[in-house]
């Protein structure tokens, strides 16, 4: 006994020699060394792991919403009627009723919690969340409910990004930005698409260009690709039969589709509004009984359209292979608008951006069709439309028009289809804009008691900027200039102070209280430069923000305005009352 | 870093030790498993042997590790799967398209192809269903698809060629083009047998759209490419007469004629390039012969009296007498003008069809006062082979005289 207590002497006083050793340079003092790593360098080097770990949870999600579907709605979906009408009301059963009794905190939108985590709870989403969304929502799509993977696979993302950065303990403004970086990952690895992702996270998840965390979403975005593309394949999401843009004409088509987006997109969120709130305003047996309700009314369509059921990416690309006729087009479309409209309000589990695609592109291929009929347009093979299409309600609906543009590009791998999707997204956009005072996911936002930032609102803010400001009328003075020479010019301005050119062509200031000090000092015969010291002040351009300003204005009373294009020349000057007046605040 | 003694470990030593010296009891071994656990939880909760955050680390990578292990087994399964439920549709839709129910076969074959769209199989045999139900712009989808990943795809090409010809005039380039890259593609067994077949299939496409030069040329090849099938030899012979290449069906037939010395068709086929290339006297021998071996044959009947006919009208036959010649080459300058003078209208006819006109009305006056003379044969034979021309270029419809006119065209050529 005493040998092998002596032994394990040895063994923990090596092991504190080595901790010690490798503690020197920078590793761990655990026991197996870990290299220290600061917040900042932890974050990028996370969003890797949260990537893959994303990608990994988005291919088992995908696995088991196949098993599901294949298991109760059969090949090809639609092959049972008892399966189709029951299955749909029983999942939807299942799923709410695990989100509400056993995993309640997965409830909601998946970016509108994402958004939560960023705005309210530090980058907090608790892991229930995940695993609550993975199998209510594995079980309500997968058993033919019209909703789609993404949303959840958005959440799933964010969770686990929330989860790994709280084990690594990251600094709080890390926390907050990890959750944008695992929406990434999630959307990445649900679309196979790292680009859209990536826009659609900085488009409607974060608002604005964060180099702080651009970086960590392209690696996390990526990453989830990877996993995803190593499981289920390299191809895009559909697969799109060639066509060329050879006609100009076309274009019109294009406009036309866009118009046509537009406006469903604002039907289909009035009335998905509309419903939502009527749904509210029944009893509390609405939770259960609503989405059983709404299944079955899924599964009763689904008996005569299947491919509404589910997702329906399989209808997508049969659309995109011209397998219908523009009428059983339009059809599949307004059933895909009353399913989703149905599954949505009632509150079973499941994201929006699949439905929006289906609508899209059902839509863009019964009205392309259409379109192609007329004898003056030059033929165009339909999956141009179908594409369009759903880049069309992508825009009109969601709101985010870099995003769909790219999403369409992406989805599809051709680059033809870039001209067409900007002008007839533009369109929905616009049209959307015109007609819904609000964007989707806030109305949704509000729907879910929460009161969030508009991204879109952050976009479109007019910011101030320092030539709002800015007076061009206050006097310059000379640095030879005589003391008392000056203090007339300093009398007759708006505010009491004055820039001073120095002999090195950089700007000073004096003020009109120094001014008269020195007088009474007897240094009215003096230059400016020999009775004060005159120094530098920092500069500032018409084009910065006048928080830039206020910024630089804490310290100094006044600020030369200079040229870009000639540093010497001085446009203006501003001072904190200036920017006072252009906030409107009242002295 | 001082680490403070864990409270398990020395109990769990002396447990250790006191087992041995006496009997393990229910009470000890209960003893060793708490003092573990609280060893385990020291280590884990209390003072974490690899630190907080190397525990987290740990904790992560193990669920890095067991979730890729599921995603490992479901994706094995999950493709698996997917492969059975295919291949269970595929079957299906196979029953189905043998029944003739192709719409329903259809639907088999879309859930087939969709569960796996790497399998060519499957997207030809959906491809060969739409083509069947008439859907041809979806199956010219697939059939894109399918070249855009292989681009020699030799059936896909064939189906491509098969669907611009259905469609008309407006597709026939396309047609052209799709045949021809059949031809050259890769199959995916026997290619000769499916080059030739295809060969033959474009052939008759050309002379349905009567494009008679590239048929030509494509039977040429094809010609050198049959081997000894007497079939495809009478095929190619037929297609070559219709292609107006009466000496390489001559060559076709003679080969045929080796596999099958008294075949009918190849005699009759034979005769016909013989009477096609003026070779009236082979070709009459050989019509008889294609009689006798079928009797009953109207069209060999008919193909054997125009060849005696145009055995009594040639004046050029051997073993004629130079009266009789003479005679003979009057009497087709007379043939010619009443057809020109039967079909034409004389304002519209230009100055030289006039003068041809007109010296036939003069020869045949003089011909009706006296006997023709011998020295004029060759002459009067040219006058009816303009009078001829004539009437085939300035007649709307110059009527048909099949024997005048394989006779005119045959004296042409050896004029």
């Amino acid at each position: 006994m005493e040998t092998m207590g002596t032994i394990a002497e040895i063994l923990e006083n090596k092991r504190r020699q080595l901790a010690g050793s490798l503690a020197s340079r920078g590793f761990s003092q655990g026991g197996i060394p870990i290299p220290q790593f600061d917040s900042a360098q932890r974050f990028l080097l996370l969003s890797i792991l949260i990537g893959v770990f994303s990608g990994l949870l988005v291919v088992c999600f995908h696995f088991l919403i196949e098993f599901i579907s294949w298991g109760t709605l059969g090949v090809p979906v639609g092959e049972s009627f008892v399966f189709t009408l029951l299955f749909p009301p029983f999942g939807a059963f299942i799923s709410v009723l695990l989100i509400r009794e056993v995993f309640p905190r997965a409830e909601g939108s998946g970016i509108n919690n994402t958004k939560a985590a960023i705005y309210i709870s530090d980058g907090y989403i608790p892991l229930q969340s995940v695993l609550g969304k993975f199998l209510a929502c594995s079980i309500s799509i997968g058993s033919g409910n019209s909703l789609g993977p993404e949303d959840p696979a958005l959440q799933m993302g964010a969770g686990v990004a929330s989860y790994i950065g709280r084990s690594f303990r990251l600094a709080k403004e890390h926390m907050r930005l990890i959750a944008p970086v695992g929406a990434a990952a999630g959307i990445a690895a649900a679309f196979n698409t790292p680009i859209t992702a990536v826009l659609f996270v900085i488009e409607e998840v974060i608002g604005s260009w964060n180099a702080g965390v651009l970086g960590s979403i392209v690696l996390s975005s990526v990453s989830a690709v990877v996993v995803t593309r190593s499981f289920l394949g390299d191809q895009p999401l559909f697969r799109v039969p060639e066509f060329q843009f050879r006609d100009p004409v076309e274009l019109l088509a294009y406009a036309v589709m866009g118009v046509a987006g537009g406006l469903v997109s604002v039907a289909f969120v009035r009335t998905l509004v509309f419903i939502r709130e009527r749904f509210r305003d029944l009893g509390p047996w609405r939770h259960y009984a609503l989405p059983a309700l709404s299944g079955f009314a899924v599964g009763c369509i689904g008996l005569g359209l299947p491919g509404i059921m589910g997702a329906g990416y399989e209808s997508v690309d049969s659309a995109l292979h011209d397998e219908f006729g523009w009428r059983l087009l339009l059809l599949l479309c307004f059933a895909k608008f009353v399913a989703t409209v149905l599954c949505f309000s009632a509150g079973t589990p499941g994201g929006m951006f699949a439905p929006t695609l289906f609508m899209g592109a059902m839509l863009g291929g019964g009205v392309g069709l259409l379109i192609g009929n007329i004898p003056q347009m030059p033929a165009v093979a339909g999956s141009a439309y179908v594409l369009v299409g759903m880049g069309t309600l992508f825009a009109g609906i969601f709101r985010t028009p870099m995003t769909s543009i790219f999403m369409v590009f992406e989805v599809s791998a051709s680059y033809v289809i870039i001209l067409p999707v900007m002008i007839a997204n533009t369109i929905a956009y616009l049209i959307s804009r015109r007609f819904l005072p609000e964007p989707f996911f806030e109305l949704m936002a509000r729907h879910e008691g929460l009161d969030l930032p508009s991204n879109e609102e952050q976009r479109e803010r007019e910011e101030l900027h320092v030539e709002d400001a800015m007076s061009r009328a206050r006097p310059a003075l000379a640095w030879d200039m005589r003391v008392s020479s000056s203090l007339e010019l300093l009398r007759q301005s708006d505010v009491p102070y004055a820039l001073v050119a120095t002999r090195r062509a950089v700007w000073a200031s004096v003020s009109l209280t120094a001014v008269e000090r020195a007088i009474d000092q007897g240094k009215g015969n003096q230059t400016l430069a020999e009775a004060f010291a005159l120094t530098d002040l920092p500069r500032l351009y018409m084009d910065l923000s006048l928080d830039e300003a206020l910024r630089k204005l804490s310290k100094v009373p006044i600020l030369p305005i200079i040229s870009r294009a000639r540093p010497d020349q001085l446009l203006g000057s501003i001072t904190l009352q200036d920017v006072h007046k252009a906030f409107g605040i009242k002295p | 870093m001082d680490q403070e003694p864990h409270p398990g470990r020395a109990s769990l030593k002396d447990l250790l030790a006191s087992n041995r010296s006496r009997a393990v009891s229910e009470q000890s071994l209960r003893n060793v498993w708490d003092a573990l656990r609280e060893k385990v939880h020291y280590r884990l909760v209390d003072r974490p042997i690899l630190g907080e955050m190397g525990q987290s680390a740990l904790l992560i990578f193990a669920g890095l590790f067991l979730l890729s292990s599921t995603a490992g087994i479901l994706n094995g399964r999950y493709w698996a799967a997917r492969d059975t439920l295919a291949h269970g549709e595929f079957e299906r839709a196979r029953g189905l398209n043998a029944q003739g129910l192709h719409e329903k076969a259809l639907r088999h074959l879309r859930a087939a192809f969709h569960l796996e769209h790497k399998n060519r199989e499957y997207q030809m045999a959906l491809t060969l269903t739409l083509i069947q139900l008439e859907r041809y712009d979806e199956a010219r989808i697939q059939l894109d698809d399918i070249l855009r990943a292989d681009p020699t795809n030799a059936p896909a090409n064939l189906l491509l060629a098969r669907i611009a010809a259905a469609r008309g005039a407006s597709s026939m380039d396309s047609a052209i083009q799709y045949y021809q890259r059949a031809i050259y593609g890769l199959w995916p067994d026997d290619p000769l047998r499916h080059r030739i077949d295809t060969r033959f299939e474009f052939a008759h496409f050309l002379a349905s759209e009567e494009r008679m030069e590239e048929l030509r040329a494509e039977l040429i090849i094809l010609a050198s490419d049959i081997r000894d099938d007497l079939g495809q030899l009478l095929d190619a012979g037929y297609l070559m007469l219709f292609a107006r290449a009466p000496s390489q069906a001559e060559t076709v037939f003679t080969r045929a004629l080796g596999r099958d010395p008294r075949n009918a068709e190849a005699l009759a086929g034979l005769g016909k390039a013989q009477l096609e290339s003026g070779n009236f006297a082979a070709s009459e021998q050989t019509l008889m012969r294609a009689a006798r071996a079928n009797p009953r044959n109207e069209e060999i009947r008919k193909q054997l009296a125009l060849a005696q006919e145009i055995r009594a009208l040639n004046p050029k036959r051997r073993g004629l007498g130079i009266y009789v010649s003479a005679r003979r080459a009057l009497h087709l300058v007379e043939v010619t003008h009443a057809r020109l003078v039967a079909c034409a209208d004389p304002k519209s006819l230009p100055p030289e069809a006039l003068e041809d006109l007109a010296a036939a009305s003069a020869l045949l006056d003089a011909g009706r006062r006296g006997a023709p003379k011998p020295d004029s044969i060759d002459r009067n034979i040219a006058l009816a082979i303009r009078l001829f021309h004539d009437g085939s270029d300035f007649c709307v419809n110059p009527g048909t005289n099949p024997a005048v006119e394989h006779l005119s065209r045959a004296l042409a050529v050896e004029q």
